[in-house]
């Protein structure tokens, strides 16, 4: 690989890892990647192939509500610039392509990690007035994204397959486990800010309604399942709407639970 | 307090170019607020030249939202629209109404855009590039970019949809705000279950029987239980003021821990 197919690899990269979250603009579209790969490297048909395999492997594999998949774009990237490098067949090309992509669900991990500082620091900045300097570093989180895909890539080119597979062995069990856990977990820590910015307390017969609808009756399996759940609250929400139009005057501007927002 | 809108079709535009950071802001605390901030932060200072009314308005959008992104420019547009017309008293309004719709309508977004455009285009695309025939790929980018441009004029159609809304509603926007929190709720009790995942990894054998905690004994009484009683004692502890960051500090340490004694799974 010359220094400029690593540099447009490389370029591939960083603009896969952020499309995939921000600009969305081939969101799923992993076979694209190998394709752009391949032109890069000079060879658009093995590129295909090998972002064909990773799209039928992704599908029905989407990163929704937050949750960290292997990237499949990045598999069909950097299988691609194996195969063609190393004069290797297909198989090997995907093989070290998809190992990088569970690779990858970690590094999501941590970016998601280091974002949450990013946004605390934003808000940080918001109290203080400085509105300039929290746009700024609101636009280090793409950055970030960019790099989560970039970088791996950079590393192989640099050094090669050897060293993907030096960090895959390097990383212990409760390391690479306890992240997938702790990213599955971690989703806790919305869901209770959510619920001590609402009148929780309240309504807290709503949030019980929702979770047996979601575990006992099993719409958590459906994929649209939060659309029933959504038209039973709606239900709901406009019976009390109905109770509180009819007497204005009984009704209050918000509970006192509602008007502690400000602090934090 | 009604007054008089102040935003443009272009300051609209604006916001749906500033949208595209999309879910790349992404958190484990607020998760896509930070975008909704970055977004709406051109359009809201125009709405709010007072400095602490801007302040109030931005710390309003840096809670928790998550969405799927295109759906998020109408429900964003949405609201806009509504605070541009009631100002800086409908803000608990516009955040209860960001929550009780956030669910319902990324699960249409997510549908089309994670399961159907995939599922049609991508199969195709695939199929015929492992024949080598980039013609099906040619298909899926095109699909894609018709909806990437779509999706700037998403905020717009969003903005009308909500000035409608407020002119019919404005009178009971407190009846509104309750409705919205009864719905909200009742979604964010759907999410937990959903979004939140902690399973243990124990098990129990006797002889040749082996009984695994989670999938034999938890789930069949209580599924889901970790997950609630997570979600009350996180809530718990942040009504107490402990720091964000020691919590989920603290919930990756636990997660190492109990990865490395296999406790969870």
């Amino acid at each position: 690989m010359t220094a400029f197919q690593a540099i447009l690899i490389i370029l591939i990269a960083f603009f896969q890892g952020f499309d995939a979250y921000g600009t969305q603009i081939v969101p799923s579209n992993h076979i694209v990647f190998g394709f752009l790969a391949g032109l890069a490297m000079g060879d658009w048909q093995t590129g295909l192939a090998i972002g064909a395999s990773c799209q039928l492997m992704s599908l029905g594999v989407a990163a929704i509500g937050g949750s960290s998949v292997p990237n499949y774009g990045l598999a069909a990237i950097l299988g691609t610039a194996v195969a063609i490098s190393s004069n290797a067949d297909l198989e090997t090309g995907l093989t070290i392509g998809v190992a990088v992509a569970m690779l990858y669900v970690q590094i999501d991990v941590i970016v998601k990690i280091l974002n949450g500082f990013i946004a605390r620091q934003a808000e940080k900045f918001c109290d203080e007035g400085k509105f300039g300097a929290m746009e700024k570093i609101i636009m280090l989180s793409p950055i970030l994204m960019g790099l989560s895909t970039a970088l791996p890539t950079a590393i192989y080119c640099a050094v090669g397959v050897n060293a993907v597979n030096f960090v895959l062995d390097a990383m212990p069990a409760w390391f690479t486990g306890g992240l997938s856990i702790a990213g599955a977990a971690l989703p806790v820590v919305g869901m209770a800010l959510l619920l001590n910015y609402m009148p929780a307390k309240k309504w807290f017969g709503c949030v019980m309604l929702g979770f047996v609808l979601a575990t006992y009756f099993g719409l958590s399996e459906l994929m649209s399942g939060v659309i029933p759940v959504a038209i039973i609250g709606g239900v709901w929400a406009y019976e009390v709407y109905k109770k509180q139009a009819a007497a204005p005057a009984v009704a209050t501007a918000g509970n006192p639970e509602i008007g502690e927002l400000e602090d934090e | 307090m009604s007054k008089e809108p102040v935003l443009t079709k272009k300051d609209l535009f604006q916001c749906g170019r500033r949208w595209l950071l999309g879910s790349s802001t992404f958190n484990y605390e607020n998760q896509m607020a930070t975008t909704c901030v970055f977004s709406q932060m051109k359009a809201l200072r125009k709405m709010y030249p007072n400095d602490e009314d801007y302040k109030k308005s931005l710390k309003n959008q840096f809670r928790y939202f998550n969405i799927n992104p295109p759906m998020g420019s109408i429900l964003l547009g949405m609201t806009l629209a509504v605070e541009d017309k009631e100002g800086i008293d409908s803000l608990n309004t516009v955040n209860d109404m960001k929550v009780s719709l956030m669910g319902s309508i990324s699960g249409i977004g997510d549908t089309i855009m994670w399961a159907l455009i995939p599922t049609v285009f991508g199969s195709i695309a695939a199929y015929m590039g492992q024949e080598g025939n980039p013609f099906g790929l040619a298909l899926y980018v095109l699909a894609n970019l018709v909806i990437f441009v779509c999706k700037f004029y998403l905020w717009d159609l969003g903005y009308n949809m909500g000035a409608k809304l407020i002119t019919s509603l404005s009178n009971t926007l407190n009846a509104v705000t309750e409705a919205a929190s009864v719905l909200g709720l009742t979604v964010v009790g759907f999410l937990i279950a959903t979004t939140v995942t902690i399973n243990l990894g124990v098990t129990f054998s006797f002889g040749d029987v082996v009984l695994d905690l989670q999938t034999g004994v938890l789930d069949s009484i209580f599924p889901c239980i970790l997950p609630i009683f997570a979600t009350w004692g996180v809530y718990k502890l942040i009504k107490k003021k402990v720091n964000l960051t020691w919590i989920i500090l603290g919930i990756i340490v636990i997660s190492m821990i109990g990865a490395a004694t296999g406790i969870l799974a």
